[in-house]
């Protein structure tokens, strides 16, 4: 048998877990077994030899991930938590949290609920009291806003009260397809947190399925 | 989508449809493992004789086709199929 020419790293190499394609033990093929088809479709595409030249190209030019980046290869990002998401507004009219709406003048403007500047302050005041016509006012307006706002999120499958805690989804508008990075640490060195979902060296385990339903609605609604 | 398994036998050659197909979801586990034995820059001949279980001895031009089509389905499924799979998969009418 000829030898073997010597293999030359590619960018990820580094990072990229790799597993023994002789054997069919391997517990890499365990990951597989495992993985929604979201994580077999990423598995897919961080071996794509475009993908990883385009990321390279960015990360090697020390430029930021951006949307042409992800709508081109159907990327879709959580955000680190805290993070300002100028993208939620589009999405839901929000800042994200169904449980946060409340005050959110999008949403309230898009499903035609006009707030009168009295009403605005009782709904970003906290409710200290629990009688007086300024709390049941505000109790009322907050249960509104709550109500469409959840109607809202449920329509838009997205950002629900109980991911209050986790990283914030964030869409890309005219992606048909999503990937979802489960989450951006430990970043690997030489990487920024926000690039680390996009890096060829996340393997399926980091990434999340939003579910086939939720999938579903997004696609309908990128068509 | 069922579990994909691990180790399964081949077609004389790959698929070569605009969508992805019930065999390429069968066979995900096989792709992946022809695009590692492709990066490693692995023998054609041990990649068929290992992953695609046909012995290039004695089947060189089977092996070869088999070889050929399917590192060329696989390579499909990172640049397309994979997106395919964000559809729902095979079993995605709307495809």
């Amino acid at each position: 048998m000829m030898p073997l020419p010597a293999r030359q790293l590619s960018f990820g190499d580094e990072y990229m877990p790799k597993f023994n394609w002789r054997s069919s033990d391997d517990t890499y093929y365990d990951q597989i077994e495992k993985a929604e088809m979201t994580g077999m479709a990423w598995e897919c595409l961080r071996r794509s030899a475009s993908f990883e030249r385009d990321y390279q190209t960015i990360a090697s030019s020390g430029r930021t991930i951006d949307d042409g980046f992800r709508q081109h290869w159907g990327l879709v990002f959580r955000s680190r938590p805290g993070a300002i998401l100028s993208g939620a507004d589009d999405l839901l009219g929000s800042r994200g949290r169904a449980d946060d709406c409340a005050g959110s003048p999008g949403i309230a403007r898009q499903l035609g609920y006009t707030r009168q500047a009295g009403s605005q302050q009782c709904e970003r005041k906290p409710i200290a009291a629990s009688s007086g016509w300024l709390a049941r006012r505000a109790a009322s307006a907050r249960r509104r806003a709550s109500h469409l706002v959840q109607r809202s999120a449920d329509r838009h499958r997205c950002l629900q009260g109980r991911i209050a805690a986790r990283p914030r989804l964030r869409f890309q508008g005219s992606c048909r397809c999503a990937l979802v990075a489960r989450s951006q640490w430990p970043a690997p060195r030489g990487t920024s947190a926000h690039d680390v979902s996009a890096s060829p060296a996340a393997n399926c385990a980091c990434i999340a399925c939003i579910g086939r339903l939720d999938r579903r609605r997004h696609l309908l609604g990128n068509r | 989508m069922k579990t994909p398994p691990r180790n399964p036998d081949v077609a004389d050659v790959a698929p070569t449809d605009s969508v992805l197909t019930v065999y390429d979801e069968e066979h995900i586990i096989t792709y992946l493992r022809m695009l590692e034995a492709d990066k490693e820059g692995a023998d054609w001949r041990e990649v068929a004789q290992i992953v695609l279980h046909i012995n290039p001895e004695l089947e060189h031009d089977r092996a070869k086709l088999a070889f050929d089509t399917h590192l060329t389905r696989a390579k499909w499924m990172t640049e397309q199929g994979y997106r395919h799979l964000l559809r729902g998969g095979a079993s995605n009418p709307n495809l």
